[in-house]
Formats: structure tokens, C-alpha cells, sequence
């Protein structure tokens, strides 16, 4: 959002813009390379990959077995040897199979003997698919408390890209959430020229005075959504978009609620003991003094996402929810 | 007994909800458990029995109106002993508790704020939850106050026999300054006679004012004590090399501090000339702004209207400012007789955080001993 925009450019979707930044990371570098299910012949669930094994070979872009203990782990060894390996998690949710390889391995080799572990864990993730209770999950909360990782999750094409690209060029295991409702449904022009997104630094998406909003993902869109309603009520809200969960991007989170003294955390994750809990915990630690009502929570109920319709619907958080939110904190 | 019945929090995250219909007419009987209402929020749309057995006494929330959680809908004056707390089918439902009004319920922003502006909390009406004094109020309380300073009357009504003058921004700034200058230095002020009679005798015959001498002198004394030419800091005091002295100049409307750099090393024509022009272009407001800033000690010439004495506050973040009284002819007591000399007073504010009485008066009485003796000539 900040680079200039060449003009008569195609607009890119979300699932594009992370398609090119591994196209071009793979071209710029030659130990980048590709391991999922289904990445190759069949160009990945959400075709993110298509052509990838025609244009780089059967070395780069590797189909692998329902196996995800077994391919992060011979990611970590590949990393640990010098290439950079983007691992793709077929669902989000499948994450939980290679648990013990992410924060028992890849976090703590660098902290147990100084070897780098540069790799990236692609991780499609996310609600309002009606994918039901394995395909729409947020994990992110059980990595956020696992030392030695860093975790991004880009809200635009934009984001996406710049991101992505600052992920595979780190030295340090990341894992990127990418949002599945995200993929086709939104889209920008993205600058000509390489640009990356640096990791750790959060965006202010929308200025505002009297409350911020602070979240990540494709939440951003509903704060952003129910930020336009409050204005018709002179309710100036603040939309922080974290990008990166971790390391979180405290200046910006701090500088804003310093600002509008009033805090509501919105995450699609379960609400017990998530992000959200963490960033309402450092506020109340550093930012007391200037806090003028309650920190207010807004995600989702802690049971698994359900598959009906009508209850994934009241499941997800709704524009309608932070308007009454805000409502609440700017009547307090 | 009387029963409150509140807009009950019908699930989490719901702040408001809407009443749909009043089952019972005002006035109407009601048994506790019957429905009383409808009430619908955006999740869920249900009837809400009654709390109390009795008589519907008041609706104060109409039909179709949205409220916050917690808001008043009516009461129900008891016929029967009855709970005070609300039961909706047999869940307790928890109003929003309201934020007692008055002291020790402010937030942390509201006290910070108040403790920083120096605001009577008691004194701001809150427009918050339950009375509660937002930040917005204590805001808007500040702003009220330097209006209200401005407009209203001692006894606080408007009068039709008043005008208002706009605040200029060099008024603003000036106000700033002064305010913050007396919050900042403990400020004393500390005052000797000087005796003019050989500047006067030098002037004969010359176009020279006195405050050129003043600030030659002030140089001098400040060589000796350099300290006096310095400013406060959290490392230490920052005592300046440099000697750039400010010259008061009364504009009309309002004050400038032009800078004569190097003052020090200037003789007294060059001083005179530049104290002339700084003054000329001030009034003009031909000034650049560099030649208002830097200045490490100050001298305001209070004198030119006849005052004797002034408490100057000091030009942040200097330590020292110097004021000039009227110099006038008055009889002195000379040895064992008496004279008439041109008099004058000198008034020095001082930082007592910085210097002390001793050191001050010792500065002043330098400045005396310069302006007092007879060897203008030299340096001219």
C-alpha cells in the first residue's frame, strides 16, 4: 500500500498475490522449493502451485504424502542444510500433525545448538468456507505461545505478497497464514518491481480517534466494514492490522490505544487464551494510565467452528458485533 | 417494595436490544413469571417474563426503541415480597452494572489527564455509563475553562456590556509560556539601586540609550558567574559558552525576545545600533526567526513607562532575567551628605533550582559594580 502504483496494471487476487511472490522467490532463488500435498501434478487445493511443476521440475515442487510430521520434519533437515523449503499445509488444520516437529524442532534448534532453520509453513486457514469443523480452523494461538517461531498473517494482496516474500527470505522458521475467504474475494495492483513486507511491523489500515480496533487477517475487513457504519454515528475508529502475531508489533498497538484510550481486540480464533488475551494483557501492563474504558474481546465461542450454515454464521465474529462493541465502549 | 426491570444481556458480545411489545398496559397487574415483553436483539428474538408480582407502575422504554444493556424499561411496584434481582425463565440476568457516580471510580485516563491539567474532577459532569466522567469530558472540561476564562463574568453570567477579543496565536503562545515558566523555575526575584550618574555623565552629547550599558554590564557579570548563563537539564546544568541576550520588546499586541548574538564581544555603539534595529524590525515584524531564538539570558527594560520594580518570569529554559526600572533623580545618602544621582532599580528573576540567593546577589551586585563605574570610554 505504501509502494507506488503503476497505473494500467492487472488487479491480482489474494491467492495471486502469493502465487507470484513464490514464483518469483523460487526464480530469484534456487534453493527455494515447494513440499505439500498435492502441490504438483494437481497445482495444490486452491491451485496456488498450478504450473509450478512444469516450470521448475519434480526437485522443486514436491508432492508428498498425507504425512505432516514426516515432511515438515524432512523440511527442517533441508533448511538445516541450506535450502529454503515453503512448506504448504493443505488446510490449516492439518498443522496439529506436525506439532512436535514446529515447536520442539524447528523453534528450538536455533536456541539448542545456533543452526538456522529457514523455512516457511504455508497454512490456508480460516472460517466462512462452510468447510465445517477440520477445514475452517484457526491454529495460530498454539504456535503465538511457542517461542522461537515468528508468525505473519496478511490481510491484503499486498500484504500477502510483501510478506511472503519477507518469510522465505528469513532465517527463522515462520509460519504464514494465509486466509482462505480471502483468496478470490479481494484484489489490488501490486507494484511492478520486488517488494517485500517487513515481519514485525503491524499497518495502521484506517485512522481514526476514539476507539481502535486492533486485529489480523480477514477480520481486518470487517473492521474496516464496521468502521464505515460507526462513522455514520461520529464514532471515529482506529483499524490496526497486526500482520505479523509474532514478534507483535507493540509501538503500533501501544501508539494507537494511547491515542483513542479505548481497546477491542478481534480475532477469528477461539477467545480463551488467545491473541487477543495476550495484547489486552500488555495493555493493561503498559498502557493503564491511559486506558478510558474496559478492553473489549471479540472472536468467535471456544467450540470447534461448526459446519451448518446459519451456525457458522453466528459462529464468526460480524461487522455487527464490533458496531455494538463500539457502541458500548464510546457510550462507557 | 419497587422492582427495575433493566434490558437484560440476552448472550455475550450483545450490547443492545430492542423492545418489540409491552405484553402488560401501564398500570396493568402482572404475576412474577408472566411475560412482561418482548424484546428482540440481533441474535434472538424472546419474551421476558416478569420479575415481581405486582402492578406495571411505568414504561419508560416505548415500544420499538434500541437500548444498551442495562437500561431501565419499567417499573413494577410489588404487591408481594419479591426478588430484587431480575430472573428471566430461570437464568439470572445481569444488568450492566452502572459506574457509581463520584470519586474513586474515574479510569486511568480520566485521573492521569486531571492530575496533568490540574482538573477538580468534582467539578466535570460526566456524560458517560451511569455518570461516569469520560476522557472526552475531562477534554472537553479544559476546553470549556480557557473559553469560560475568557467570556463570562466573575459571577459567571455572560454580559451584554463585554467584547470579546480574539486569542492571536502570539497571545496563545505567550500565555503558554508564561504559565509553563512558572510551573517549570522557582522563581525569586531579587532587587538592587544602581546609581547612573556616570553612564548619564557619558551620555552627554551622545545619542545612547541606557540599555546598551545594561547589557554591556550584564556580560561582564556574567564572565564572572558564568553560571547565571546557563539552563537546567536532567544530566545537569548546562552552562552556555556562548552569551546571546535577549531584549524584551513590547509590541502592541503583545511581546517579542529578540537575540543579540555575542553580546560580549560587541562595544556599546554596535550594541546600541543592534539593540535599535532588533527593535525596529520587531515592531515591523521584519524579524527572521533565528533572531528570536537562542538567547541564554534576558533583559526586559520595564522602565520606559515608569515602573520601578518588576517580578520578570524567566524566558525558558534560561535561569535569569533582568529587570530595568524607570531611572529617575532621587536625593542619596553619599558618605555624610546628600546627593541627587539618577537612580534606578535592576530586578533579577532567578532559577533557585539552579543558582541561590547568594550567588544571584552576587551577579546583581556585579552588574551594579560594571554600570556604576567610569571607564565607558574604553570600550565604546
Amino acid at each position: 500500500m505504501t509502494t507506488e502504483i503503476v497505473q494500467g496494471q492487472q488487479e491480482v487476487t489474494y491467492l495471486e498475490a502469493i502465487s507470484q511472490a513464490l514464483d518469483e522467490e523460487m526464480t530469484r532463488d534456487e534453493r527455494v522449493f515447494l513440499m505439500g500435498e498435492d502441490i504438483g501434478a494437481y497445482g495444490g487445493a486452491f491451485k496456488i502451485t498450478e504450473g509450478f511443476l512444469q516450470k521448475y521440475g519434480e526437485w522443486r515442487v514436491l508432492d508428498t504424502p498425507l504425512a505432516e510430521s514426516g515432511f515438515v520434519g524432512a523440511a527442517i533437515g533441508a533448511a538445516m542444510m541450506g535450502l529454503r523449503p515453503v512448506v504448504e499445509m493443505q488446510f490449516a488444520d492439518f498443522i496439529s500433525c506436525a506439532f512436535d516437529q514446529i515447536t520442539e524442532v524447528a523453534a528450538k534448534n536455533h536456541y539448542r545448538w545456533g543452526a538456522a532453520v529457514p523455512m516457511v509453513i504455508r497454512a490456508p486457514f480460516g472460517g466462512g468456507v462452510h468447510g465445517g469443523p477440520f477445514h475452517s480452523e484457526c491454529p495460530e494461538g498454539w504456535f503465538f505461545h511457542s517461542p522461537g517461531l515468528k508468525i505473519v498473517a496478511p490481510s491484503t494482496p499486498y500484504d500477502a505478497k510483501g510478506l511472503l516474500k519477507a518469510a522465505i527470505r528469513d532465517p527463522n522458521p515462520v509460519l504464514y497464514f494465509e486466509h482462505k475467504f480471502l483468496y478470490r474475494r479481494i484484489k489490488a495492483v501490486l507494484p511492478s518491481e520486488d517488494y517485500i513486507v517487513p515481519i514485525g511491523k503491524a499497518e495502521v489500515k484506517r485512522a481514526g480517534n476514539d476507539i481502535s480496533v486492533i486485529t489480523y487477517g480477514a477480520m481486518v475487513h470487517l473492521a474496516l466494514e464496521a468502521a464505515q457504519l460507526l462513522a455514520n454515528e461520529a464514532i471515529d475508529v482506529e483499524v490496526v492490522d497486526l500482520r505479523t502475531l509474532i514478534p507483535l508489533d507493540r509501538e503500533t498497538i501501544y501508539g494507537s490505544v494511547r491515542k483513542t484510550s479505548k481497546a477491542i481486540l478481534l480475532h477469528e480464533d477461539n477467545k480463551t487464551g488467545g491473541i487477543g488475551a495476550e495484547i489486552a494483557a500488555l495493555l493493561a501492563e503498559e498502557c493503564f494510565d491511559c486506558l478510558d474504558g474496559p478492553i473489549l474481546r471479540i472472536a468467535p465461542p471456544d467450540t470447534p467452528v461448526p459446519f451448518s450454515t446459519p451456525l457458522e454464521e453466528y459462529f464468526l465474529p460480524k461487522a455487527s458485533d464490533i458496531v455494538a462493541a463500539a457502541r458500548r465502549l464510546a457510550r462507557y | 417494595m419497587a422492582t427495575d426491570i433493566s434490558m437484560p444481556q440476552l448472550g455475550e458480545s450483545i450490547a443492545e436490544g430492542t423492545v418489540v411489545k409491552w405484553l402488560v398496559p401501564v398500570g396493568g397487574m402482572i404475576e412474577k413469571d408472566q411475560s412482561l415483553l418482548e424484546v428482540e436483539t440481533e441474535k434472538v428474538a424472546l419474551e421476558i417474563p416478569s420479575p415481581a408480582t405486582g402492578v406495571l407502575t411505568e414504561i419508560v422504554v416505548q415500544a420499538g426503541e434500541t437500548v444498551p444493556v442495562g437500561t431501565l424499561l419499567a417499573r413494577i411496584a410489588s404487591t408481594t415480597p419479591s426478588e430484587a434481582i431480575n430472573r428471566v425463565g430461570g437464568v439470572v440476568v445481569r444488568p450492566m452494572e452502572p459506574i457509581p457516580e463520584g470519586e474513586g471510580h474515574h479510569s486511568p485516563a480520566v485521573r492521569q489527564l486531571a492530575k496533568a491539567q490540574g482538573v477538580d474532577l468534582s467539578q466535570v459532569k460526566g456524560t458517560g455509563a451511569g455518570g461516569r466522567v469520560t476522557k472526552k469530558d475531562v477534554q472537553d472540561f479544559i476546553a470549556q475553562r480557557g473559553v469560560q476564562a475568557n467570556v463570562t463574568t466573575p459571577d459567571g453570567g455572560k454580559s451584554m456590556g463585554e467584547e470579546i477579543l480574539p486569542l492571536t496565536q502570539m497571545r496563545r503562545i505567550i500565555a503558554d509560556r508564561m504559565v509553563r515558566s512558572q510551573q517549570t523555575s522557582a522563581h525569586v526575584t531579587t532587587y538592587f539601586e544602581v546609581d547612573f550618574s556616570s553612564i548619564a555623565k557619558f551620555r552627554e552629547g551622545r545619542s545612547l540609550t541606557y540599555l546598551p550599558f545594561v547589557v554591556r554590564a550584564v556580560t561582564r557579570a556574567i564572565r564572572d558567574l558564568p553560571v547565571v548563563n546557563s539552563a537546567w537539564g536532567e544530566q545537569g546544568i548546562i552552562v552556555k559558552k556562548d552569551i546571546h541576550i535577549g531584549i524584551a520588546t513590547a509590541l502592541d499586541d503583545g511581546l517579542l525576545v529578540p537575540v543579540v548574538r555575542h553580546a560580549d564581544r560587541k562595544g556599546l555603539v554596535q550594541l546600541a545600533k543592534e539593540v535599535a534595529d532588533l527593535a525596529e524590525r520587531a515592531r515591523s515584524k521584519k524579524l527572521d526567526p533565528e533572531e528570536v531564538q537562542g538567547g541564554t539570558f534576558t533583559i526586559t527594560n520595564h522602565g520606559g513607562f515608569g515602573s520601578l520594580f518588576s517580578t520578570p518570569i524567566i524566558y525558558q529554559p534560561q535561569i535569569a532575567i533582568l529587570g530595568v526600572g524607570a531611572i529617575q533623580k532621587r536625593t542619596v545618602v553619599i558618605n555624610e551628605g546628600i546627593a541627587i544621582r539618577p537612580m534606578g532599580y535592576l530586578s533579577l528573576s532567578f532559577d533557585h533550582r539552579v543558582i541561590d540567593g547568594a550567588t544571584a546577589d552576587q551577579f546583581l551586585g556585579k552588574v551594579k559594580g560594571y554600570l556604576e563605574q567610569s571607564h565607558w570610554e574604553q570600550i565604546l
